[in-house]
């Protein structure tokens, strides 16, 4: 049965990304249709896995919370925040103002906090730069790091008035969109390699 | 008398008479041969009863009728109790037992100091009782005949001692030859110097290989065979305290009346001239002239005193007398326990001639032959044991009293050129020889011989050593498995080298007054050759078969003699030539493969004695030893432990991984991190709380900035145009996006847009209505309920977004949030599909996120503009899309306060460009003040590092 499993859901994959494919390129009606209903049912089958993977994650701390051994006491408060969001949640409604403010209360401070400690082990790591990358690329790294800093900071904007450094800085602020296409020159290739290996089997991430 | 026991030759354990096989270890003790010659004449060999029959009968033997032929070779140990007075047997086995035990005492003391005997001392014992008895029955011999002539009355002499000689061997078991000159102790009935001389002139004389026997010659006579031009590699003389085998009959003889169980003598019909000429020279000896001088031998004047009573002292066994006959032979003052024999007139006739030895004893050469010399030894004696020994050119001069010299033994030396010493021709008439002695004579000579017809066994014997001249010397001395040890013993003794051919080697040659060996081969010797001397004569008449040249074939001998001699002179010594020699098969085998075989060595034990060639047991004892144990532990070296110590390491270091060396830390890590901390937050707080205006740079909203450009576009926008704001920004970064895009949103609610959330995160719509909240508050107449619609979630990411774009929104989102639950509401009036929108402003902190809008919904959006609010990490991502598919964009908190200042709203963004701009500075500060600290530690350590150098 696992024999017979890979190529019927190998065969499925492929049949449907040239649907989807097709269908975006060649503007049949049905084949649009068909294209939609496809992509609905992709937005449908992303909710169930939400869903599921909310499932999961709530047994997975039941299950750390519940264990007698090693007992997650952070499961128990996992869950709890977890109940009472969903109990108020459907009981408010989640345009409930007062709801909102709640998620958002407890949201934003702990996501914020996340990334102020990262900022700061950022700052930290930047005055021990040059001890761990002791040589040319360490060195460019930062002065690429110091220059672009001053950049955005606006500390230097005010120097744009001067003909030399105006085109000097903006020179400078056009390297990172080089940078920037490249790195998108690349993903986008990348996807549609990736895409391609998938519609003729050679990629079967479904399989398991 | 006590039941006789035999000594196993093998094992050395004694066994009853009776048996014929060892119990010990099952080795023959009685010869299997039979000599049916002897059983015709009831026991007795051909020779020896012809001898018998031609002589009247002497007294009878009260011996037993010889059954078997008694080996000579290897003569029992004990004899066999005789029948004969018990006084006169008591005496004669105490002498025998004296002789016997002084011959071992001198033969453990010579091998202690030179060449051990081969033989045991039981077998040595044997064979001077042999020769013992067979000297005993010369004496009895002598005694009984008269004293008259030394040549026919020996007949019945001969037949006396010869009958002895057969009731030994009748009564007494056969055993292995014993080499005379081996012989232990013997016992000496009476000592006789001139035996002592003979005995250690044969002791000391150097060893030499015995020449392999080709046909059956008897012990005795291979004494006189010519000697072998080899090296001699036989051990030297053994028992060099012994008598020579030869001599010991005469020893004997003296002491034992009776012929011992060991004495094998040949059967007395074919007993040989020699013995015959002994009996009447035995006879004449006269005691006085032994007696008179204080160094005659014992045994030797014993055997004139008991000459008379040899018959009486037949069935002696022998006793310890023998040692003490071997005592008086190496010199020592014979016992006085001996009874002194008178001996016959032809004892002593036959005595005289060994006075010549005793004479010749004091004359020690180099040679290992160093007879004890009488002073008043006969002179051919003396010059007989000077050639023997090799350093003495025959002295023909020397004074030999003639009269001294019996007739016999004169003619002999006549017979031969090696004349007598103190003769002046050796070549004179001499009496009548011997026919054994003939044959001893060389070839030339032998026409010359006076009348004495050569015997047909000895006419056989040199026809025989005469063909064997092209053989090896050790070849040609074919008889010597037959001949007797103790005359192979002496023949042993003697150098090889130095004796020349069988002829100048006899021991008899002094009887016939021919020289001493010269060392050189004579010519036209009847045996001319390379014959090897017998290292150790046997006593007379030992060999276990008698040839055939002594029985029916004798008569031969004598005309093939004289062609032999003819033949001798023009055969050289065997020359293999070279091809011959390479087809030997015996060169392919290693010489030293397995036990060595020594062709001269001459068994003298066992079955096999008097055999040459035979493999010597005695070495392969020695070869055989104790395997080596080899030890389980295994040996390794100090090298090779280290070596694989070295591989063992080698192999666990595989499996063991790296080890990570800790980073050297310099200062502590959590120190490091809290003023860091410490100082960002103080400065950032000090910006926020201390009312610092820091303008907005003006260039940042001049109007070639992006922001101006956002500007431009939001104003475009007609009142109360449908725009779709999409958030999709996480809480984390929402302190960035929304003081970013707040302002676009005011200036949205100032235009009265009508606002459409939407979010493809979970907490963008959440994130969404806070953002309205906070930008309402600085619009006043805007309602965020009423102007706002709220569409909720999008699951899927690109998906929905493709779904979005592509769908009505109806059939993508359902129940829009904020509503009056359907879609009549009057926010959404007109709008159907996303491209109804007159603006999508995208609010978004990834690239990812902008790149999905971008690339799902922008290619549907038409004309409707996509801009976009990013967060400054991912800016530079999405950077390329501006002017294209995104036509406005703002840039963190920058552009969105360059929006803010372009759009004329003051108020807390200024507060949040300052703590910005101090908290980029503050991050500068660290990187250099890194940078500085890290090289100014580099440096010091350098220096450090250069000063330790």
């Amino acid at each position: 049965m696992k024999k017979m499993r890979a190529p019927i859901a190998t065969a499925i994959a492929i049949a449907f990304g040239l649907i989807v494919l097709v269908g975006y390129f060649i503007p049949i009606p049905s084949l649009t249709l068909i294209r939609s209903m496809v992509i609905s049912w992709a937005v449908i089958l992303a909710a169930v896995a939400a869903i599921i993977g909310i499932i999961n994650l709530v047994s997975v701390h039941v299950r750390k919370a519940t264990n007698k051994t090693n007992q997650d006491r952070y499961s128990v408060v996992l869950l709890i925040g977890f109940i009472l969001t969903l109990v108020f949640g459907l009981w408010l409604g989640p345009a409930d103002s007062g709801y909102q403010k709640a998620v958002l209360a407890v949201q934003v401070p702990v996501e914020a906090g996340l990334m102020a400690v990262l900022a700061l082990a950022l700052s930290f790591a930047s005055l021990k730069l040059m001890q761990f990358r002791k040589g040319w690329p360490g060195l460019v790294f930062l002065i690429s790091t110091v220059l672009f800093l001053f950049l955005g900071s606006g500390v230097i904007n005010g120097l744009q008035g001067v003909p030399f450094l105006k085109d000097v800085i903006a020179f400078v602020n056009h390297l990172p969109i080089a940078g920037a296409r490249g790195i998108l020159i690349g993903i986008a290739l990348g996807s549609l390699v990736t895409g391609l290996r998938i519609l003729i089997g050679a990629d079967r991430p479904y399989s398991g | 008398m006590k039941m006789a026991e035999i000594i196993c030759p093998m094992c050395g354990k004694p066994n009853p008479e009776t048996v014929e096989t060892c119990r010990f270890c099952q080795a023959r003790l009685k010869p299997l041969h039979i000599d049916q010659n002897a059983d015709q004449n009831g026991g007795t060999p051909d020779w020896l009863a012809a001898l018998l029959g031609s002589q009247p009968e002497a007294a009878p033997s009260p011996q037993a009728p010889m059954d078997e032929p008694r080996s000579i070779i290897n003569p029992p140990i004990e004899e066999a109790p005789l029948s004969s007075p018990v006084d006169e047997t008591a005496e004669n086995e105490d002498w025998l037992a004296r002789i016997r035990q002084r011959t071992q005492e001198e033969g453990d003391a010579i091998s202690r100091f030179g060449p051990e005997p081969v033989v045991p001392p039981e077998e040595e014992r044997q064979a001077a009782l042999a020769g013992e008895d067979w000297l005993k029955d010369l004496q009895g011999f002598s005694a009984d005949q008269p004293e008259s002539t030394p040549e026919p009355p020996a007949e019945p002499a001969q037949e006396d001692w010869l009958n002895r000689l057969r009731d030994q061997q009748s009564t007494e078991p056969e055993q292995f030859p014993q080499p005379a000159h081996e012989t232990p102790a013997a016992e000496p009935e009476q000592p006789v110097d001139w035996t002592a001389v003979l005995r250690q002139a044969a002791e000391q004389a150097p060893a030499e290989p015995e020449p392999e026997p080709t046909q059956a010659i008897p012990d005795w006579m291979s004494a006189f065979q010519p000697p072998v031009e080899e090296t001699p590699t036989v051990e030297p003389s053994k028992a060099t305290s012994d008598v020579p085998d030869w001599m010991t009959p005469f020893r004997d003889q003296a002491q034992i009346e009776q012929p011992s169980e060991e004495l094998k003598v040949e059967p007395a019909a074919e007993m040989p001239d020699w013995m015959s000429s002994f009996q009447p020279s035995l006879e004449e000896t006269t005691p006085s002239a032994f007696e008179k001088t204080p160094e005659v031998p014992d045994w030797m004047a014993s055997v004139r005193e008991t000459g008379e009573e040899i018959p009486s002292a037949n069935n002696q066994p022998e006793t310890s007398e023998s040692t003490t006959l071997k005592e008086s032979v190496a010199g020592t003052p014979p016992e006085p326990a001996i009874e002194p024999i008178e001996p016959s007139p032809a004892a002593e006739e036959s005595l005289d001639w060994m006075n010549a030895f005793i004479e010749a004893a004091p004359e020690e050469t180099t040679t290992e032959i160093t007879p004890q010399t009488n002073a008043e030894a006969p002179e051919w004696l003396k010059s007989y044991s000077e050639k023997l020994m090799g350093t003495v050119e025959p002295n023909p001069d020397a004074a030999v009293p003639a009269e001294e010299t019996p007739e016999w033994l004169r003619s002999l030396a006549a017979a031969s050129e090696v004349g007598l010493p103190g003769e002046e021709t050796p070549q004179q008439s001499v009496p009548e020889q011997p026919d054994w002695l003939k044959s001893f004579e060389p070839a030339p000579e032998v026409p010359e011989k006076p009348g004495g017809e050569t015997p047909d066994w000895l006419k056989e014997y040199e026809k025989d050593y005469t063909t064997e001249e092209q053989q090896p010397a050790e070849q040609t001395a074919a008889f010597s498995a037959e001949t007797p040890d103790w005359l192979k013993a002496y023949a042993e003794e003697s150098s090889i080298e130095h004796i020349p051919p069988l002829q100048a080697t006899r021991p008899l040659d002094f009887v016939a007054g021919s020289s001493l060996p010269s060392g050189e081969p004579e010519k036209n010797a009847p045996f001319e050759g390379e014959v090897s001397v017998p290292a150790a004569p046997t006593q007379p008449f030992e060999t276990s078969e008698l040839p055939d040249w002594l029985s029916a074939e004798a008569d031969q001998i004598s005309g093939a003699s004289e062609n032999n001699a003819e033949n001798i002179e023009r055969i050289e010594p065997a020359q293999l030539p070279a091809w011959l020699q390479a087809m030997r098969p015996v060169e392919a085998v290693p010489l030293d493969a397995g036990v060595p075989i020594d062709d001269q060595h001459v068994e003298k034990a066992g079955p096999l004695a008097g055999l040459r060639g035979v493999l010597v047991g005695e070495n392969s004892a020695a070869e055989y030893q104790k395997p080596p144990t080899f030890s389980t532990k295994l040996l390794v070296t100090d090298r090779q432990r280290l070596q694989a110590n070295l591989l063992e390491e080698m192999l666990a270091n595989e499996n063991r991984p790296a080890e990570i060396h800790s980073e050297r830390v310099q200062s502590p890590q959590l120190i490091g991190r809290l003023v860091t901390a410490v100082v960002l937050l103080c400065a950032i707080l000090a910006a926020l709380l201390i009312p610092f205006t820091n303008a907005l740079p003006s260039d940042m909203s001049s109007p070639q900035t992006p922001a101006y450009r956002f500007f431009q576009i939001v104003n475009s926008l007609p009142e109360d145009a449908p725009v779709l704001v999409a958030v999709d920004y996480d809480a984390g970064l929402s302190g960035e996006l929304s003081k970013a895009s707040v302002g676009v949103i005011q200036n949205l609610m100032m235009l009265k847009a009508r606002l459409t959330l939407v979010s493809t995160s979970t907490s963008g719509t959440i994130l969404g209505e806070e953002l309205l909240q906070d930008a309402a508050v600085g619009i006043p107449n805007y309602s965020v309920s009423a102007s706002t619609v709220n569409l909720g979630y999008l699951p899927s990411g690109a998906n929905s977004l493709q779904e979005l774009a592509s769908s009505p929104l109806y059939s993508v989102i359902g129940v829009p949030q904020r509503s009056n639950g359907d879609w009549s509401d009057p926010t959404l009036a007109g709008v159907q599909q996303i491209s109804d929108f007159d603006l999508v402003v995208v609010l978004v902190d990834n690239a990812d996120t902008a790149r999905y809008w971008i690339e799902q919904v922008q290619p549907a959006l038409g004309d409707t503009k996509l801009v976009m609010v990013i967060s400054a990490q991912s800016a530079a991502i999405i950077q390329p899309y501006e002017g294209k598919q995104v036509a406005a964009m703002l840039s963190g908190l920058p552009g969105g306060m360059a929006y803010s200042a372009i759009a004329g709203f003051t108020g807390a963004p200024t507060r949040y460009w300052t703590a910005y701009q101090i908290g980029v500075a503050v991050i500068i500060v660290f990187i250099l003040l890194g940078v500085i600290l890290q090289g100014v530690l580099d440096v010091t350590n350098r220096q450090k590092s250069k000063n330790k150098a």
